[in-house]
């Protein structure tokens, strides 16, 4: 298990699946990856252009930054088990 | 799960069965016949449907048109882009695609294994649900409408079908279910049935129930247009009453009822009260109507028979001392007996009375003198007394007058039997009698 996680979640808006979304990630760092993650937040309509860059086709869609390589799932974030396996980081 | 091995891919069971919805008869060649890769891209590519392949790298190989409208991407721009592991639950997932102008689309995504080009894929469907979805939130905020609508009425309110079962309450209804608990008429839930609670209400209850039926199933059934009923809630202090109203629920399919109950106990105090304040005007007239009769008859000039028997003048003004005496002994009398009447209980007041009858007539007292005499005492009781007490004074003192007179009566009736008359002379208790048994 690598010692600092960088998670990037890519959300659409205020919107109720937007803040499920955000609050399945929190339980699972806080669950899966204690004082080892970092979550970041980036609404797609506010920086399109981050969005572009990253060619995020949907959200919510979630990113793991670091530890290299990159990994991303997107869709439903509340099986926390094939998040962590999609994401690469079952031990 | 169940796969279906074909040529070229593989196919698992929930999507194939979700293409078969969509091209019902593209479908029947895939289950008779075997399907090449490029029958399958003909396939996907004419539907409506969004269908995306993406490899074990969650790279997309395949997209058709739909795909890269609904993820407003270019043609033929999302090979070769990452995707990302579609993650589901229960075969479908609902993800945003967000518009150039900011807007977004509700798509429902779906996923199922196959194998393309020989390798493990995932075949990614995406449908636009944003009309669907809103058209629930539209429903949705609809009802929280209809809901705060309910909510925002005083009245209680509770929703029936036909066969009485209670399919919505209102906030109002809910407090006072909670308020209410003994009320077998209001406090109800839903869920409940409310004909079966009225049939099973028993007690000081079972009445106003019963009515409350009969007028629920008038209405149900056409013979009446809406039923009201105004009902006291049984051992309740204050006394509770409320109005429970029915009306049907227009255009509901099920014959609904709407139940309104409205708490009107301060309506109905108040009412009772006015009534009471009524009442005690009347009984105030009649009071005062009746003391004025009495001092009519107190202050009118002797009867004739009177003043020729004894030639009299008024107790009051010959003997004030001995009026005023024989006044203290009645005003006792007064309010025993009124113990007598409050408590139910018997003092021995008829001696007493029996003695100031006596005393009366050893000094020639006349009806005059009794009727001035309870006239004084109902003067002096009653100049601050309450309404209550001073109804009591005046009913209980009528029976103590016509006591007292009729003792008064015995006394002198006992002279006529035994030739004993006491005479006509009055004089004063400290002056020696002129005959036996005058004076004091």
């Amino acid at each position: 298990m690598p010692s600092r996680v960088v998670l990037k979640l890519y959300i659409a808006g205020q919107t109720p699946r937007a803040e499920s979304a955000i609050f399945h990630l929190r339980r699972i760092c806080e669950t899966a990856l204690p004082n080892q993650a970092e979550i970041i937040v980036v609404d797609v309509l506010e920086r399109p252009d981050l969005a572009e860059a990253e060619r995020i086709l949907a959200t919510p869609t979630l990113v793991r930054e670091v530890p290299p390589p990159r990994r991303r799932v997107i869709g439903d974030l509340t099986d926390i088990h094939k998040v962590l396996t999609g994401l690469g980081l079952r031990p | 799960m169940d796969e279906q091995r074909r040529p070229g891919y593989t196919l698992s069971q929930p999507f194939s069965n979700r293409l078969k919805e969509t091209r019902g008869l593209m479908a029947s060649s895939l289950e008779h016949q075997p399907a090449t890769d490029e029958q399958w891209r003909a396939l996907v590519s004419r539907s409506a449907h969004g269908v995306l392949v993406v490899d074990s790298s969650t790279v997309v190989r395949f997209a058709n048109a739909a795909a890269e409208q609904l993820l407003s991407v270019g043609a033929n721009q999302l090979i070769g882009q990452e995707f990302g592991l579609p993650l589901v639950t229960d075969q479908r997932t609902e993800i945003d695609s967000y518009r150039p102008d900011k807007s977004l689309l509700t798509l429902e995504m779906r996923v199922a294994d196959v194998t393309w080009e020989g390798g493990p894929a995932l075949v990614v469907s995406l449908h636009d649900i944003s009309g669907q979805v809103q058209a629930q939130a539209g429903a949705r905020r609809s009802e929280q409408f209809a809901r705060a609508i309910l909510d925002s009425l005083s009245a209680a309110v509770a929703v029936v079908d036909a066969d009485g079962q209670i399919r919505a309450t209102n906030a109002a209804w809910t407090a006072a279910a909670n308020r209410h608990r003994g009320n077998s008429l209001l406090a109800l839930e839903v869920g409940q049935n409310y004909f079966a609670a009225c049939r099973a209400a028993a007690g000081a209850e079972a009445a106003t129930a019963g009515q409350a039926l009969a007028g629920m199933q008038a209405v149900l059934h056409g013979r009446a247009p809406s039923y009201e009923l105004e009902y006291t809630v049984p051992g309740t202090a204050p006394e509770v009453w409320f109005i429970l109203r029915v009306t049907p629920l227009h255009d509901s399919p099920d014959h609904r009822l709407v139940i309104w109950q409205t708490d009107v106990s301060a309506n109905k105090l108040a009412a009772l009260a006015a009534q009471e304040t009524r009442l005690e005007t009347d009984r105030q007239t009649q009071r005062d109507q009746e003391r004025s009769s009495l001092e009519r008859l107190s202050t009118a000039n002797p009867t004739p028979v009177t003043a020729q028997s004894f030639g009299l003048a008024p107790l009051r003004s010959e003997l004030p001392a001995v009026f005023a005496e024989i006044l203290q002994r009645y005003l006792v009398l007064f309010d025993q007996s009124l113990e007598r009447r409050a408590f139910r209980v018997e003092p021995p007041i008829s001696d007493e009375m029996r003695n100031l009858a006596q005393y009366l007539g050893q000094h020639r007292a006349v009806p005059r003198d009794v009727l001035e005499l309870h006239l004084a005492a109902l003067k002096t009781k009653t100049s601050a007394a309450s309404p209550g007490r001073v109804q009591a004074y005046t009913e209980e003192g009528r029976i103590l007058a016509l006591e007292l007179m009729g003792y008064l009566a015995a006394y002198y009736r006992q002279y006529v039997t035994t030739s004993s008359w006491p005479g006509p002379e009055r004089r004063p208790p400290d002056a020696s009698p002129a005959t036996p048994e005058r004076a004091a």
